[in-house]
């Protein structure tokens, strides 16, 4: 179970007008992320991230909810993926420019 | 029960969260404001902060301020109403997390839980103990596999023991910016400039025990004798601090050196040291800190010191530590090969002794490192 705080912090928006939550993003790559948060998502259910990778600021970043379970605290730790292939694609060139690859190497 | 500090003015709100803490099972300690909840902060040693938000000064600069003398401590802060930007945004200054209100006993235990894990491994001697009828199981199993094991496992969890007992002679520090060392009870001192801090780590496994904080002054430099604390800073200056609870100044000097490169007190007279002219000054341990003399250094003099024998010298160009009797500063008296000190990928910034060994801090790759020899060389 992820504990640390040094993970990204992300905003978390839901549909149907319901209150945007947060959390902080215990893993990222190209195809999904890991997603610790307190709030409730359903599994299946879909939720727009907005975090930053190193300078750049990502927003509206398509995901749905793959699985999830609750930790002995009552956080709950997601597993995410990315449904929009022009957003997968811009992550897949910052995360390997931040790992110093060319874009098109991952 | 884990104690929480909680930074609150309202009486209103300090009554809600006392009644949500105390269903959590935690102990609550309140301070009204930043600056009575630093003044308490390292009495009480909270094992988690919360912030009520919305009052003056603004969470952010409660969270700078607690985090520069506590750089570990989960801070939660309590939002008025569920607002994810603002929470996200104090997360990225350092808030562990952020609540919502209301702020009921539901809302803030996963908070409170997580937090206290936050701050530590639980470390425990023996399992908890399992129930009964796994109890009656488990020792008849565990005898005869116990009497078994016994002698192996003794053996084993000796040398173990020796092995984790062995302090290891480079420790990288929790900080990346040390700037002067220093010793007192059983403690070692290291001050860091960027945080303008001095940490207390204990010199037995060295945990952090305790973090002053200089929001007024950068340190450079330190130096210690039983009663008192002599710190370079920045602009220039030597201060005398007694070595109370807040360290207080008894003594500020200008001390007009290009680059002061170390301070320190052989029981007698108080030595700086400039590593940009390649000189040591030998100064009266009085309020003035008036040069009695000046001695050349003649090598790339990285960091100093002194105790009641000897001036010490780290020197980047031979790589060594030298010492100089006090008597006769101009002639070492032994030096011995410092590896870390002809790794150019490491900068010496502090040198220190406690009578048995001499102790060097310095930088490497973004990292703070305290590094211990023997001084008997």
């Amino acid at each position: 179970m992820p504990d640390s705080k040094d993970y990204i912090p992300a905003e978390i928006r839901l549909p149907h007008g319901v209150p945007s939550a947060w959390g902080r993003l215990a893993r990222v790559d190209p195809a999904g992320c890991g997603l610790v948060s307190r709030f409730e998502l359903k599994e299946g259910s879909g939720a727009a991230l907005a975090f930053e990778l190193g300078d750049e600021t990502f927003s509206d970043i398509m995901s749905r909810v793959r699985s999830r379970r609750r930790d002995a605290e009552g956080y709950f730790t997601y597993e995410l993926f990315f449904t929009n292939e022009l957003q997968r694609r811009n992550l897949q060139l910052t995360l390997a420019r931040m790992q110093g690859m060319p874009g098109d190497v991952v | 029960m884990p104690t929480v500090q909680i930074i609150s003015s309202s009486e209103k709100d300090k009554n809600i969260l006392q009644g949500a803490f105390a269903d959590l099972g935690a102990e609550t300690i309140f301070s009204l404001d930043l600056n009575d909840a630093l003044a308490i902060f390292e009495r009480v040693r909270p094992r988690a902060v919360f912030i009520a938000d919305g009052e003056d000064p603004p969470s952010e600069i409660k969270i700078r301020e607690i985090l520069r003398i506590a750089p570990f401590m989960p801070v939660v802060v309590m939002l008025r109403r569920r607002d994810a930007a603002r929470a996200v945004a104090l997360m990225k200054l350092g808030a562990f997390d952020c609540a919502q209100s209301p702020w009921t006993p539901e809302e803030l235990r996963p908070l409170l839980k997580k937090a206290l894990k936050l701050s530590g491994t639980a470390l425990a001697v023996a399992p908890p103990p399992p129930d009964t009828m796994r109890k009656i199981v488990l020792a008849a199993g565990a005898l005869a596999a116990g009497l078994f094991l016994f002698a192996l496992g003794y053996g084993l969890s000796q040398h173990r023991k020796a092995e984790a007992a062995r302090i290891p002679d480079t420790v990288e520090l929790p900080y990346s910016h040390p700037a002067g060392i220093a010793f007192a009870d059983g403690e070692v001192l290291v001050a860091d400039w960027y945080t303008q801090s001095l940490y207390r780590h204990s010199a037995a496994d060295y945990k952090i025990n305790g973090v002053t904080s200089f929001p007024d002054l950068t340190p450079v430099g330190l130096g210690h004798s039983a009663d008192n604390l002599w710190l370079a800073t920045a602009d220039g200056r030597v201060e005398r601090r007694s070595r109370d609870k807040r360290l207080t100044r008894t003594a500020s000097v200008k001390h007009g050196m290009s680059a002061l490169t170390g301070v320190c007190f052989d029981g007698l007279y108080i030595w700086t040291a400039d590593g940009k002219k390649g000189i040591f000054q030998k100064r009266m341990n009085n309020d003035d800190m008036l040069v009695l003399g000046e001695y050349p250094y003649r090598g790339e003099l990285a960091a100093f010191t002194c105790d009641r024998d000897f001036l010490w010298a780290a020197d980047s160009r031979s790589g060594e530590i030298v010492k100089f009797p006090l008597d006769n500063p101009e002639r070492s008296a032994a030096a011995m090969s410092v590896a870390e000190l002809s790794d150019k990928t490491f900068r010496a910034t502090a040198l220190g002794t406690d009578g048995t060994s001499v102790w060097l801090t310095g930088e490497r790759g973004g990292k703070g490192l305290l590094i211990k020899k023997n001084a008997r060389f």
